[in-house]
């Protein structure tokens, strides 16, 4: 086991190597830099300014200075924001991102679960339909539709929730969470559903029936952990939508967190925050997938980590 | 579990003809499904209107009419804006660069994974090794910074968007494609043509690549629908279709910024996405159940 | 055209042999499915008693609907499929029931042991604790009480190492291993009334002879009443006590072991005893078949469902099933052409 997480560890550090070269590299070849839409820089400053963030360097030696810093969690400084690191800067907006996150993955996983086993349990029924007409407008209609209008009804029209913002009330969360969650939700109802159904059928859950044990416990005991399974694999994918979905989110909602940096950032070309950024979300997605082996190996107990 | 619960029915009984190509018959199935049908018939009106509606109405602002009420028997049916451009009109010229981008983008993207799929597929050894090595790191990363990455790199212009979308959403289908590639390999009809003198790149291109059809075709519509909605996200962020050309996307983003005063901006676009998405899910759906049973 | 159905009179006088009475006692039994292309019978108006301590035999082949008429007892049939009829366990009506009253009985007085060892475990539970919750749930034992019941019963079907074992996942023991954890899983309350739907077909042929013997054995202990449903005539022939012979969801002829297996009457258990490979006659030199296939809409047709395929074949066959008879030994046929009082001296 241990020797598994280490392996897998390793394991995604070429991924993660080949990740900074291609943000590095992708971002300087490009033509142009931060400074040359500025027109007001003279030649002289805009020389000292390329200087200072080691853009006058040869292009592997940006590279290997680059990774050099990443290997000691250093990004460098941000450009734009001058007084600040793209370390500071993630440590600024983590939070509050990971905040926003992980309520809408546990929001999504609780509500997509819970339709899932109601859809296929009551197969063919208005629930089900239900469940998958839910599911439905989650895969259809993005969260950039989605929560301007909810924004527009539940904040200006019944005036119930804040429109935008983060305050200390539970109440500036609601919107951008439901919200967040969204997509998931749709994912994680329709691969619940699918996986029930099938578990449902199957040799053992009507052994669980013939030892009269009940409806209840069969579907909890019996059924639940082996359909549960999918729903654990797409907790990788899942971090990706999430995050993914939350630079828009934190837009859309004025949320102080690490997307809106990332969005002006990739608008003014500011390249060490966007491949800190990028480094920094290319790892949690990693890392979310190593988890989810981990925890799919826990509940699959033909699983072995060899 | 019973020897009765399930019985095979003939083909006769599923209403397919003997004789039918599995193609034919997976199109068969396709035609079944009301659902997807229909949503075929929205899509068809809703890209027929938004490629040839612009051509037949005016499209230049009308300063006599800026933010003109919704009156569906006026020269505005869905209003102005507050420069005077048609809120219909604007929609449906966003919903062309959507649209396009995303079928042109989607033929692409398939052309393109089911060329390097096979290949890879076919020939096997290290060179499917590395091929597949370098599709997997770039899978593990999550594809909208990427494709924010390579857009913003290649210059924020719309063609680097275009690059960037396909560049990046070509992968999972090569992956398909060389799974596909895979198990054809060693199949007699391929053995035949090796036998009949046939170069590798012509056999990747005339029998792998064609014998992928179905499982790619699948694919083919959840591709327009995954360009669709990444370009419409960008463009939401103001890093993908750059003014003055517009999307569903940036409309959209206008629409979210005057919520308080006008609803419509975001509505009217943002409707269309919707609908065009949902299509495409049902037609997803459908094109799965119909070709690729074993799916779900 | 429908047949005269046995009456229950008859019946308890067939059985007069048995003084107690029966534990368990189906009447009219007809299962059917409702499919896409309509409605299929699986079992038609099949009637039996069962008695403690015996093992009665359900044969027939595929299709033959004898894995159903287990499954509508235990009220486990398919959400397309009903079950018509009487059953009655111990004096109460079972047919018909919910699965809440059902389970009162279903895993304590009447159990079930499955087809496939394979996939009727749960693989992602225990061992343990599989077992262990069918005592927690019918008799309210804890965890412990039921641990230690639990691996006794495990040693008595013979399981190695049954203290360590039993904390082990099902694809950790081997097929044979498994049909003993799932026999000791339906043995656990100690039921009276035990039903196994081929509960060898999927283990290697060495491992069958060991299981069949120790479920003959156990079920003598627990003097349960058994029926076994097999395709397989040697399990029919190691084990049971009475035969069943089944063909298109209807009972043809049913004897005790030896009127079945030496005096048999039904042109299809004929064909079906010819058509099994015995050591001990070695007569014939090749193994005969019955010709022509199952009719495929059991029992929907009028007629004996046998009738497209038999050599005694006669007009009144394919208009009228043939009333099921009885002798006073308990024997019945159902067949126009071979007569049931012609016994052998």
């Amino acid at each position: 086991m241990f020797q598994y997480v280490v392996r897998r560890t390793l394991g995604s550090i070429p991924t993660l190597f080949v990740l900074a070269a291609i943000t590095f590299f992708m971002m300087r070849v490009a033509p142009g830099d931060p400074f040359s839409g500025n027109r007001r820089l003279t030649p002289e400053v805009l020389a000292n300014l390329r200087r200072a963030f080691n853009l006058d360097l040869p292009l592997w030696e940006q590279f290997w200075r680059y990774i050099w810093g990443v290997l000691h969690f250093d990004f460098g400084p941000s450009i734009k924001n001058r007084d600040y690191s793209v370390s500071e800067l993630i440590g600024i907006g983590f939070p509050t991102s990971l905040e926003v996150g992980m309520w809408a993955m546990l929001v999504a996983a609780i509500i997509g679960i819970a339709l899932g086993i109601a859809g296929a349990l009551r197969r063919n029924t208005s629930v089900d339909y239900s469940v998958g007409a839910i599911a439905m407008v989650g895969l259809a209609i993005p969260i950039f539709v989605i929560g301007p209008v909810a924004q527009s009804y539940f904040g200006l029209h019944l005036r119930w929730l804040p429109i935008s913002g983060w305050g200390d009330s539970w109440t500036y969360r609601i919107l951008p969470v439901l919200t967040l969650a969204l997509p998931n939700i749709a994912y994680i109802s329709r691969l619940m559903r699918g996986s029930m159904i099938e578990i449902m059928r199957t040799n053992y859950v009507r052994t669980a029936r013939a030892k009269g044990l009940g409806e209840r416990r069969t579907i909890l005991r019996h059924a639940l952990k082996g359909a549960l399974l999918p729903v654990v694999a797409y907790l990788g994918p899942a971090t990706a939508i999430t995050i993914t979905g939350s630079i828009v989110v934190e837009q859309i909602f004025s949320i102080p967190g690490i997307g809106r940096y990332f969005v002006d950032a990739a608008i003014n070309r500011d390249y060490p925050l966007v491949m800190g950024v990028t480094l920094f979300y290319g790892s949690i997605v990693i890392f979310a997938n190593l988890l989810t082996d981990i925890v799919r190996g826990l509940l699959d107990p033909k699983v072995s980590y060899e | 579990m019973s020897e009765l619960a399930i019985q095979p029915g003939t083909s006769e009984e599923h209403g397919v003809q003997p004789g039918l190509s599995p193609f034919r018959a997976s199109l068969h199935r396709f035609r079944k499904n009301r659902l997807a049908v229909l949503s075929c018939w929205v899509l068809a009106i809703i890209v027929l209107a938004c490629f040839i509606g612009p051509l037949l109405l005016p499209t230049e602002a009308d300063w006599d009419n800026t933010s003109a009420p919704i009156d569906l028997f006026s020269a505005h049916p869905f209003g102005t804006d507050d420069l005077g451009r048609d809120h219909l009109i604007r929609s449906l010229e966003g919903g062309r660069v959507s649209l396009g981008l995303g079928f042109f983008g989607a033929i692409v993207s398939v052309l393109i994974s089911v060329v390097y799929g096979a290949t890879a597929g076919y020939l096997g050894g290290w060179v499917d090794n590395w091929m597949m090595r370098a599709v997997d790191i770039l899978l593990s990363v999550p594809f909208m910074f990427l494709v924010i990455l390579i857009n913003v790199g290649l210059g924020k212009s719309n063609t680097s968007l275009f690059v960037a979308v396909v560049i990046t959403l070509w992968l999972t289908p090569a992956v398909i494609a060389r799974g596909q590639a895979v198990s054809l390999r060693s199949r007699e009809f391929i053995e035949a043509a090796k036998a009949g003198g046939m170069t590798p790149w012509q056999i990747i291109l005339q029998h792998i690549a064609p014998n992928s059809v179905n499982v790619i075709i699948v694919y083919s519509s959840l591709l327009v629908l995954e360009i669709i909605l990444t370009e419409s996200f960008l463009s939401f962020l103001g890093i993908g279709v750059q003014a003055p050309a517009a999307s569903w996307g940036t409309l959209v983003n206008d629409g979210a910024g005057r919520i308080e005063s006008d609803l419509r901006l975001l509505l009217l676009p943002g409707s269309m996405l919707a609908a065009v998405l949902f299509c495409l899910n049902y037609i997803t759906d459908g094109l799965r159940d119909a070709f690729d049973p074993n799916e779900r | 055209m429908p047949s005269t159905p046995m009456s229950g009179d008859v019946l308890s006088e067939a059985r007069a042999t048995n003084a107690a009475a029966p534990i368990l006692s189906v009447r009219d039994l007809s299962v059917r499915f409702k499919l896409p292309q309509g409605a299929v019978t699986a079992v038609d108006r099949v009637s039996f008693d069962l008695h403690r301590g015996e093992v009665v035999g359900i044969v027939g082949e595929s299709g033959s609907g004898k894995s159903q008429i287990l499954l509508s007892l235990m009220g486990l049939l398919a959400s397309n499929g009903s079950a018509t009829g009487s059953a009655r366990f111990e004096n109460t009506e079972i047919l018909g029931r919910t699965a809440k009253e059902l389970d009162g009985i279903r895993g304590s007085a009447m159990s079930m042991i499955f087809q496939d060892p394979m996939t009727s475990l749960n693989p992602y539970m225990r061992v343990s604790d599989q077992l262990t919750e069918v005592l927690m749930v019918h008799q309210g034992k804890s965890q412990r009480e039921a641990l230690g019941i639990a691996i006794d019963l495990l040693d008595r079907v013979r399981i190695p190492e049954a203290r360590r074992r039993i904390g082990l996942y099902p694809h950790e023991f081997s097929g044979g291993m498994r049909q003993r954890v799932m026999i000791a899983m339906a043995l656990l309350c100690r039921p009276s009334l035990l039903f196994a739907d081929e509960p060898t077909t999927a283990l290697d042929v060495t491992v069958q002879a060991q299981i069949l013997e120790l479920l003959g054995e156990l079920a003598r202990d627990l003097d349960a009443a058994v029926a076994i449903v097999t395709h397989d005539l040697g399990v029919i022939a190691r084990l049971c006590d009475r035969v069943i012979v089944l063909y298109g969801g209807r009972i043809m002829e049913q004897g005790t072991l030896d009127e079945i297996f030496y005096d048999p009457r039904h042109p299809y258990t004929k064909g079906l005893l010819a058509s099994t490979p015995r050591l001990d006659e070695r007569t014939h030199g090749e193994l005969l078949t019955i010709p022509g296939q199952p009719r495929a809409a059991m029992g929907d047709l009028p007629g004996c469902p046998f009738s497209p395929r038999c050599a005694l074949r006669t007009a009144p066959c394919d208009s009228a099933m043939p009333p099921l008879v009885a002798d006073a030994g308990g024997r019945r046929l159902a067949c126009h052409n071979s007569p049931l009082e012609d016994r052998r001296p």
